[in-house]
């Protein structure tokens, strides 16, 4: 089926020169810190916790509706650190789901209500399926979908990952239009 | 040529072992003391998004496409070889309907193109474990209990017994103790039953069974879990393996069959299998059990309908070199590794073992059938008419 | 996107008669067929560790049982284990006393440990001892059973050989009667040890004290007892392992928690597959395990016009329900797509232009041969009767190249045109009337079938010029259910 048409207030969200669109209802946190690297969505209610440490996304990115990206930290026997989040192009992260990974690749899909680990490195083409739990330190290699809780490994993914989900980000991103604009 | 050919010996691919139960499916590689794996049988099926069991089929086709999937699973995510030019070594139960064996042979030679696959018979196999000349090999599988007579690596035949006292048995006698002790249905869904078995559930005694069978003991585990808060009694705990004991006018009991098959046995091979029993497959892992089907052959056998025919015997248990579960599995690929020493000819014979059952891909390509013991043609000599008529 | 989120709303019809999504189909170029992974051969290219991501040479694999060496499974939970540090402060013996000397003894050290960030388990809690090094050099188990295996295979094998040995004897006796050149040499002397050897067969003497010094199993009539404590004690549920725990290491199968180890991690194996007709490869993938690419990815998905539903009225018997679809030409070529009905597509024979050189017919007889056996025993034919039919209109549309630069050129051209709604750089948006037949009940799935037939340019036949193919493709349309 074909995506459709998303609405969102224009003046609910800020577009910025590079083609981001970023919610005035969202907590960004130490924004000197975030690097949105255009044409990314960050919709309302989420959280990107830039004073932790940096956090990176590629192009069209999409952090839906209440998700958190934190940044994972690491104790050392002095305390704890906290190290920068990657996150490559064409990246969907659904609702309500919380991201602690230290690499998150391109064409990655991750479901709502996912919990992403401290410093899970997810490969580039990976899925992680709605509701499921991926504990501390997994790495989720190329064309692997995971699932559940804690997620395992359940399938592979159809070797054109990388242009399913370039097409869907994509078209979320035009498909993602104001009320007021017009045309 | 003839150089290079015995260097092709050689060099010749490790065989994979398979063992598709109904319920666990065992493969690994020939002259190993272990399968790679044990895992449910049963794959992520794309269309239905869902696990689909591979025993889960109403037509050929729908067989055939459960086979393919489930050994790209075995062979690509758990063996990691590749399937073409490696030969099979296939342990079944001689009960295998014929259209299982023969959609196994398409899928494994024209599907996967192996390049032979030879048929161990589990009973067979098993014995090929222990290197005694007669063993009596009781299976107790995830559906039946099957028990031959191995005498001198040949199978009795005519004294095979199989019946439904599988783990299934078990369960579901399980499921009503549990309904009962918990006052209400709790349609557990297998899994979860089965995890109960595996952990708690035992088998007593002679005495103790009959005695718990009249009171109950009190509750002692509770198994919580998403959903369903059960409590499992010691009775439950006790009682769950009792229908492969319970005796009714068909003496249809494990014990009862095992004592059938004796008696229908050769004479003079009826001592010396009661001599030398094995009991093998993955129902047989539950504690004591081994044990209490001891107890009860020893009890059965002074009674009316063995009696007079069985007289003295002396019941002794083997205990095999694998876990219970890979025992038939273990003997499959003790046979395939000395076949493949034997030479190309996979009939060569592995002492009490295969007798020329191996077939080669060519030789499927031309004649599409396999042997079958079941089948007359299979029983008669190459020069009778009845293989004109093919 | 969608096809991995939704339902597969539209199926294509592969060549070996399974319906499939178009992401899990191939195209092989040479024999301009749909494949599917039923009917392609699939093999193994190169094993890697999924969580280290390195790769392990397939013979280093076979060695190593496809373990890796470095990481570790949960023998609990399965999940992967994660390798902890810890500073142990070295044990003191007595004997050293004050020991002002041995300062740099003292010194704390690091220890390595494994713990695994699910369910906690760690490798303290079945008393393995923490390691001086970060990976390796855990401890490893030899299997109980392992010796004896190793008899009963020596003996079977001698066996065998023995076996062999007489039947070869046989027939030499039958020979030995007419000739008369039989030497002693031959079958016990030098000779006859000497190509043994060569042969890498055991010799005759070691064969024979194999069978001579093979015990066989020895039945014995007590059988152990079940232990009072099930009688007893109260079970533990969080001291026995679960069936998958057991099963996850075949050869121990610890029954108590206390005996589970951590579990080599199993490798993960990048596949190639190859279209069984004419043995040219589909996919095959970068050597690379951390690589997305492929050196040769022929998909469906790259080479057939892509169907997509846009939106459709809901069906109702007997009438006539609008239906909005999307194509998109995949290939950097110009296409020709006309919808037909799937019984309007001619037979196999004459829809293929064959080449008329004679070493292009040679070698597809050669081909023919090779594959006939799979093609007659697997091939079925496609399912695709269908609940509703779409009225395919007579015209032949032509859908530009893709072309990447276009992307962001947002502006939709309208056709003035009944079926072309838009276009837009290699799409297009049609719009098709679906009739549903009179007699389908309200509920059922409403299906239709729909058949493609496009040009598609061949550009394989590198010599050769680009030609053009007339192609099909049949695909199923899922269009929700039959309204009342």
């Amino acid at each position: 089926m074909e995506l459709q048409d998303t609405y969102y207030n224009k003046s609910e969200y800020v577009e910025t020169a590079s083609g981001n669109k970023v919610s005035r209802q969202t907590v960004l946190c130490g924004s000197q810190n975030i690097v949105l690297h255009g044409k990314v969505i960050v919709q309302s209610d989420a959280i990107i916790r830039g004073d932790l440490a940096n956090v990176k996304t590629g192009r069209f990115c999409i952090i839906s509706k209440g998700s958190v990206i934190r940044p994972p930290f690491k104790k050392f026997s002095k305390g704890v650190a906290f190290f920068p989040l990657q996150m490559g192009d064409h990246v969907f992260v659904g609702e309500n789901t919380v991201v602690n990974a230290a690499v998150v690749g391109s064409y990655v899909y991750i479901g709502k209500n996912v919990v992403i680990g401290r410093r899970c490195v997810l490969k580039d083409c990976c899925m992680i399926e709605d509701n499921s739990v991926l504990p501390g330190e997994t790495v989720v290699p190329s064309f692997a979908r995971y699932s559940g809780s804690p997620a395992r490994h359940i399938t592979t993914l159809p070797e054109a990952m990388p242009d399913l989900m370039t097409e869907f980000t994509k078209s979320y991103y035009q498909h993602f239009v104001s009320i007021t604009a017009t045309g | 040529m003839a150089l290079y050919e015995g260097i092709a010996l050689i060099q010749e691919k490790q065989a994979v072992v398979l063992d598709l139960g109904t319920d666990y499916t065992k493969f690994g590689f020939t002259g190993e003391a272990a399968p790679r794996c044990i895992v449910r049988s049963e794959f992520w099926c794309q269309a239905e998004r869902r696990y689909k069991r591979l025993y889960d089929y109403r037509t050929p086709q729908e067989l055939y496409d459960n086979l393919v999937h489930m050994l790209h699973l075995l062979y690509f995510r758990h063996v990691l070889v590749n399937p073409k030019e490696r030969r099979v070594v296939v342990v079944e139960s001689l009960l295998t309907p014929t259209l299982f064996r023969e959609t196994l042979a398409k899928v494994l030679f024209i599907h996967y193109e192996v390049s032979g696959a030879l048929w161990v018979d589990s009973g067979r196999a098993s014995a090929l474990t222990l290197a005694a000349p007669v063993v009596l090999v009781v299976s107790i599988g995830a559906r039946d209990a099957e028990v031959t007579a191995v005498v001198h690596g040949c199978p009795v035949l005519r004294a095979l017994q199989s019946q439904p006292l599988g783990a299934r048995a078990v369960n579901a006698e399980l499921a009503r103790l549990l309904d009962e002790d918990n006052g209400r249905e709790l349609h557990l869904s297998d899994d979860v039953l089965d995890d109960i078995k595996v952990r708690a559930c035992f088998v007593p005694g002679r005495e103790a069974a009959l005695r718990w069978a009249e009171r109950g003991v009190p509750a002692d585990v509770r198994e919580t879990r998403r959903g369903a808060d059960v409590l499992v009694s010691r009775r439950a705990r006790a009682l769950a393996a009792e229908p492969l004991f319970a005796r009714d006018h068909d003496l249809a009991s494990l014990p009862d069959i095992v004592l059938q098959c004796i008696m229908q046995c050769p004479i003079d091979a009826r001592r010396s299998l009661a001599g030398s029993v094995l009991v093998t497959g993955g129902g047989a892992a539950l504690p004591g059990l081994r044990a209490r089907l001891a107890q009860e052959l020893r009890h059965l056998a002074d009674q009316p309908p063995y009696k007079e025919r069985l007289r003295e015997l002396e019941f002794k248990f083997h205990s095999a070199p694998a876990h219970e579960n890979s025992v038939a599995w273990v003997g499959g690929a003790l046979c395939g590794a000395a076949c493949a020493g034997g030479g190309a000819g996979a009939g060569a014979g592995a002492g009490a073992g295969g007798e020329g059952r191996g077939v080669s891909r060519e030789t499927y390509a031309r004649t599409r059938r396999l042997r079958d013991w079941a089948c007359l043609l299979h029983n008669t000599p190459p020069s009778h008419p009845h293989w004109d008529m093919q | 996107m969608a096809y991995l989120t939704q339902p597969d709303y539209v199926k294509y019809a592969c060549s070996c008669g399974q319906i499939k999504p178009i992401t899990s189909l191939y195209f092989c170029r040479h024999c301009l067929q749909i494949r599917c992974g039923f009917c392609i051969c699939h093999e193994v290219d190169s094993h890697y560790c999924a969580n280290c991501l390195e790769n392990m040479p397939s013979s280093e694999a076979r060695l190593k049982k496809n373990r890796c060496s470095s990481c570790f499974d949960c023998p609990s939970c399965f999940h992967t284990l994660s390798t902890r540090a810890t500073l142990a402060q070295p044990r003191q013996t007595p004997e050293q006393g004050s020991g002002d000397s041995k300062v740099e003894n003292k010194q704390a050290k690091k220890m390595y440990y494994l713990s695994c960030f699910n369910c906690r388990w760690t490798s303290r809690d079945v008393g393995i001892p923490d390691q001086p090094v970060a990976s390796g050099g855990w401890p490893e188990r030899v299997n109980p059973n392992a010796t004896r295996i190793n008899q009963l295979l020596d003996y079977y094998k001698a066996i065998a050989q023995q076996e062999k040995q007489e039947k070869l004897d046989r027939e030499r006796k039958k020979f030995a009667i007419r000739g008369k050149y039989i030497t002693l040499t031959d079958k016990t002397g030098l000779t006859g040890a000497m190509a043994r050897n060569i042969a890498g067969l055991p010799s005759s003497e070691s064969t024979m004290s194999a069978i001579a010094n093979f015990v066989p199993s020895e039945a014995s009539a007590d059988v152990e007892e079940l232990s009072e404590d099930f009688y007893t004690k109260e079970l533990n549920l969080n001291q026995i392992t679960s069936m998958p725990q057991r099963l996850a290491a075949p050869e121990w199968q610890p029954s108590s928690v206390s005996r589970l180890y951590p579990i080599a991690k199993l490798l993960s194996v990048k596949r190639s597959q190859r279209c069984r007709a004419c043995d040219h490869n589909l996919t095959k993938p970068e050597y690379n395990p951390g690589s997305i690419k492929f050196k040769i990815e022929l998909l469906a998905f790259y080479h057939v016009p892509e169907v997509k539903i846009i939106s459709y009225e809901p069906m109702k018997p007997g009438c006539t329900s609008a239906l909005l679809l999307k194509l998109t030409n995949p290939t950097g070529h110009e296409m020709q797509v006309r919808l037909l009905q799937p019984e309007e597509v001619p037979d196999t024979e004459d829809r293929l232009e064959e080449p008329k050189s004679l070493e292009k017919s040679l070698e597809k007889s050669l081909n023919l041969e090779k594959d006939n056996l799979w093609y007659e025993t697997v091939q079925r034919k496609a399912d695709v009767t269908a609940t509703c039919r779409v009225v395919t209109p007579d015209v032949t549309l032509t859908l530009a190249q893709r072309d990447d630069a276009a992307e962001y050129d947002d502006d939709a051209t309208h056709d003035a045109n009944d079926i072309i709604l838009w276009r837009k750089s290699n799409k297009l948006a049609l719009r098709l009337q679906v009739r549903c037949g009179e007699e389908v009940e309200a509920g059922s799935a409403a299906e239709a079938a729909l058949t493609l037939q496009y040009r598609y340019r061949n550009t394989v036949p590198a010599p050769h010029e680009p030609r053009d193919h007339t192609l099909h493709a049949t695909l199923m349309l899922q269009l929700g259910h039959v309204s009342g």
